[in-house]
């Protein structure tokens, strides 16, 4: 951990270079470097395939990228880490938190559990306390559990409140994992397709949420989404990757100038 | 030396019973995905049957192999059918806990037509012995590693060359494609019910003959199916025919040299160690971590 | 505005909510203590009811009910097939019986031992989970197995070493003297205050029950009972929420083991005496009937689950008394034995038809008052 001290510049939150993942002779993503400041809405797009989500599980220590790979987190204190080589578990409580492409919500668990799930780092009730409960536990509960409300509020979840995420629709699903997210509280969210899977209404409301929660909590987003419009209308910066190669890396009107880009899309996606 | 070879002797005698039972143990394993609790009660039932068999009538010991293959196979297809298939999709320990719940019936049921008292050892194989310079074995012994023997030969070939085996190992490795290619996966389920009983039941009518009382903690040598399944790799036949070996000569040494209490607790821990060493055995294939 | 908030949460974070609910909690109080002095009634009840023979089930079923609970707690809740859990009532009796006033014990008073059972099977529960860190599923079971063999030798061994072939005894308890002063509480002959008997066994038992019951629900309805699903649900997606999940599984290894061993001490002491008899690969085949029946998913379905053990055989029994069915040979000759049949046959048929076992039926059965004109 070494304090950055530099004011002045924009400060980075994410810094990763060189990163390569292989499954056997696949490399899922290839010598990806890209580096996220703080405030930013980066966003990554590319093709099926292309190595998104493999980046993501990269910094979230899913996946141990080839040997040679940086990837620094800057916290929300200002200390960097290396997060190379540290357990996905380690990894969220420095102030990471993500999104599932496919979701990985608790079926089992009401809404409410879910979103105190994401509050886990935040309180340190152990089995001891826990089950004692009136006291420290009570008391750690109700705090957590106005955090959560305010997310609830913000992500207009409030009728599902305690209703088993089970039996919930795709949309509301995709929302509410966006909320745990946020109840983590985190100094970078890594949103992996959103909106993916959803109607237009519901693609709209989580555009708006996205916008709601940069303004509220300035937090620092990596965006990964295939709606084209959507990316260049939001996203401040974007890398394009294709085949796990990075191909493009610059605001919305570079990448839509990008040579590269313009021909890895065309005919392929939409929005261009 | 000598004590050591003679342990070792009937340690492989015992280790071909228990690699026949791990053998059952895991074809089912193997195929429907079931680790059956209740295979020592199989093994129990083969035993109690050839009492009955043997002892009370008297038949000849050939025709009561048979006839108890046959009825013990005929359960574990009936079980298949009745309690097992309706099962498929549940989590795996309530599968696990059905075949407890088969387990404690068969126990049931033999108190009740043997009642609780233990029966001594069931005499219908030649009784002398072979003395090979200081060592000295006994007819038992020899027969029954050589019918052990013959049962795990005639399975492997069964296995690897019939057709029905080549369904039994496509279904084990994929179940969809096998089921895509046309095989029946219900029948490859029952078959294997069928054969993993017989396995037991057949080594329950030889341990009969081996052990010195027959009662209800019989089960228990049925369960050393797990460890020396375990210690081969749960879903390797290779391996289970080797871990009943390791398991039976190590078991039979520690009874030799440390006391009987050790019996349990060597094959257990031994499977414990390998666990945790090579948690999927020494033939066993590793488990898919998803992601 | 948070004001407001905060005691609306207060309000839903209370176990107890609705009117029908406090209903329900008094009048279940007001029986449970009423039930021993109901018990104690010297009366014979019609169709020769066996009265008697409930207390000690009772007693019984209230001392599995934590054991059974908190296998669930680690089986239902965080997923971990732990069959080394029969190992922990050895691990209770062998601390009852080290730091007890039997023969062989150090002669520490029971209040004592029990708060010390359950740190000490709370560090055992962490040894034996650590297997869990290295094998899953099946695999777990097994090792696990491993444990319970390894259990049984260890008192075998302590018992040869102390009480050679006799069983291990564990002399009654006394009534702390502060209590001498409640009704119902005379010396014995010998002049001494001994807790003997059904009776103030329940009052021993039961509050215990109660509190470790308590203790379950609490942790599971807050931070760590939630990671215990997520664990068991995911444990990559719950990693990826902070929860380091290694050390969640060994937590819940420990709240487990901890209460399975106050449990073993309890019916330690209840039952007087264990040996080396008492622990037999059966005592598994014990807990799966009660936790299956019972429901597997929840505490409930292990209290639930440990009152049909106990009590079941009773009302079986009983009715195996009634004139007709006595007058079968087959069933007056077989009557233990078929209470086991039916226990085998439940669990399949449980399994089979009705997963959730009787919690789940429970559940339903509140579902359908639910729908009643009156909503609670
Ligand atoms: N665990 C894995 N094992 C093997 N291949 C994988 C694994 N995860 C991803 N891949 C492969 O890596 C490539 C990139 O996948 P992914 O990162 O999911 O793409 P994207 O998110 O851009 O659609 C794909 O070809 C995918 O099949
Ligand atoms: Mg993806």
């Amino acid at each position: 951990m070494v304090a950055v001290t530099t004011i002045g510049v924009a400060n980075p939150v994410l810094e990763i270079e060189n990163v390569t993942v292989q499954f056997g002779g696949l490399k899922a993503c290839n010598d990806v470097t890209f580096r996220i400041n703080e405030g930013e809405l980066f966003a990554m797009i590319g093709p099926n395939g292309a190595g998104k989500t493999t980046v993501i599980n990269a910094i979230t220590g899913v996946y141990s990228p080839n040997p040679g790979a940086t990837i620094d987190f800057t916290d929300s204190g200002g200390n960097r880490h290396d997060l190379l080589g540290q357990r996905p578990h380690d990894i969220v409580s420095r102030g990471i938190a993500r999104t599932f492409q496919n979701l990985a919500l608790f079926d089992a668990l009401t809404v409410l559990d879910n979103l105190m799930l994401g509050r886990y780092i935040h309180s340190d009730v152990g089995v001891l306390s826990g089950g004692v409960f009136w006291g420290k536990a009570l008391k750690d509960e109700l705090r957590q559990r106005e955090v959560v409300e305010r997310i609830i509020d913000l992500l207009e979840i409030s009728q599902y409140r305690n209703e088993a995420v089970g039996e919930l629709s795709y949309g509301v699903r995709k929302r509410l994992e966006l909320g745990r997210a946020l109840a983590q509280e985190p100094h970078l969210l890594l949103l992996d397709e959103p909106m993916a899977g959803q109607n237009l209404e519901e693609k709209q409301d989580m555009v708006r949420f996205i916008a709601d929660v940069r303004s509220e909590l300035g937090t620092t987003m990596l965006l990964i989404e295939h709606d084209m419009g959507v990316v260049m209308s939001i996203a401040e910066r974007i890398v394009v990757l294709n085949f796990g190669q990075m191909i493009g890396i610059g605001t919305p009107e570079e990448i839509q100038q990008n040579p590269d880009v313009v021909s890895a899309y065309l005919g392929t996606e939409s929005g261009v | 030396m000598d004590t050591f070879l003679q342990l070792t002797a009937s340690g492989i005698a015992l280790g071909s019973v228990y690699a026949m039972v791990a053998l059952g143990f895991v074809l089912v394993f193997k195929s429907t995905d079931v680790l059956n609790f209740a295979h020592g009660e199989f093994l129990m039932l083969g035993s109690f049957l050839a009492l009955t068999f043997l002892v009370e009538w008297n038949l000849n010991i050939v025709f009561a192999i048979v006839a108890i293959a046959f009825i013990v196979a005929a359960l574990g297809v009936a079980l298949h059918y009745g309690i097992m298939k309706p099962l498929v999709g549940q989590p795996l320990f309530s599968v696990v806990l059905v075949t407890i719940g088969i387990a404690i019936v068969i126990r049931a049921f033999l108190l009740m037509t043997y009642g609780p008292l233990e029966r001594g050892r069931i005499l219908a194989l030649p009784q002398g012995q072979l003395d090979i310079g200081n060592l000295v074995i006994p007819y038992v012994d020899i027969i029954l590693f050589l019918v052990s023997s013959a049962a795990v030969v005639i399975f492997y070939i069964f296995f690897k060359s019939t057709t029905i085996g080549l369904q039994m190992r496509a279904v084990a490795e994929n179940l969809e494609a096998a089921a895509a290619m046309g095989v029946s996966p219900n029948k490859v389920f029952a078959v294997s019910w069928g054969i993993g009983a017989l396995m037991a039941g057949v080594a329950g009518v030889m341990y009969g003959n081996f052990t010195a009382v027959i009662d209800l903690n019989l089960a228990a040598i049925g369960l050393r199916a797990f460890p020396a399944a375990m210690i081969g790799g749960l879903d390797s036949v290779e391996g289970a025919i080797l871990g009943g070996l390791i398991v039976g000569v190590s078991e039979q040494l520690a009874a030799g040299y440390f006391g009987g209490d050790f019996r349990d607790v060597v094959a257990f821990g031994l499977m414990f160690v390998v666990l945790m060493v090579r948690p999927y055995g020494f033939f066993g294939t590793k488990d898919l971590i998803r992601v | 505005m948070s004001g407001k908030y905060i005691t609306d949460y207060r309000e839903d974070l209370r176990l107890i909510k609705t009117t029908p609910q406090r209903i329900v909690l008094v009048v279940g109080v007001l029986a449970t203590i009423a039930i021993p002095f109901i018990l104690q009634i010297d009366w014979d009840p019609p169709f020769d009811y066996p009265w008697r023979a409930w207390g000690t089930a009772l007693n019984l079923a209230l001392a599995w009910a934590i054991g059974a609970a908190a296998f669930n707690l680690l089986l239902g809740y965080t997923g971990q097939i732990s069959i080394a859990h029969a190992a922990f009532l050895i691990v209770g009796s062998m601390t009852g019986a080290i730091l007890g006033q039997g023969a062989f014990g150090l002669g520490w008073s029971l209040w004592v031992i029990l708060p010390i059972a359950a740190v000490v099977g709370a560090v055992i529960g962490v040894l034996v989970g650590l297997p869990a860190l290295r094998v899953r599923g099946l695999y777990l079971f097994m090792a696990t197995l491993a444990v319970h063999f390894g259990a049984i030798l260890l008192f075998r061994k302590y018992q040869l070493a102390t009480t050679k072939f006799n069983a291990i005894t564990y002399p009654a308890p006394s009534i702390p003297s502060w209590l001498h002063w409640l009704p119902f509480i005379n010396p014995d002959e010998a002049g001494e205050f001994l807790i003997k008997g059904d009776f103030r066994w329940f009052w021993v038992i039961m509050p215990i029950t109660s509190l470790c019951i308590i203790y379950m629900v609490n942790v599971l309805r807050t931070r760590e009972g939630r990671a215990f699903v997520a664990v068991r649900d995911n444990d990559v997606a719950a990693a990826l929420l902070g929860i380091n999940v290694a050390r969640t599984k060994l937590r819940a290894f420990a709240a487990s083991s901890a209460m399975v061993t106050v449990s073993g001490v309890l019916l330690a002491y209840f039952i007087t005496a264990r040996s080396d008899e008492s622990w037999s690969i059966e005592i598994i085949l014990d807990v799966a009937i009660m936790t299956v029946v019972g429901g597997f998913s929840t505490i409930r379905g292990g209290v639930l689950g440990a009152f049909f053990f106990f009590m079941a055989p009773l009302w079986l029994e009983w009715i195996r008394g009634w004139g007709f069915i006595d007058s079968v040979d087959w069933i007056k000759k077989n009557g233990a034995n078929i209470d086991v049949m039916i226990f085998g046959l439940a669990i399949i048929v449980v399994l089979v038809f009705k997963p959730e076992g009787l919690a789940g039926l429970w559940a339903d059965i509140k579902r359908y008052f639910k729908q009643w004109p009156f909503k609670y």
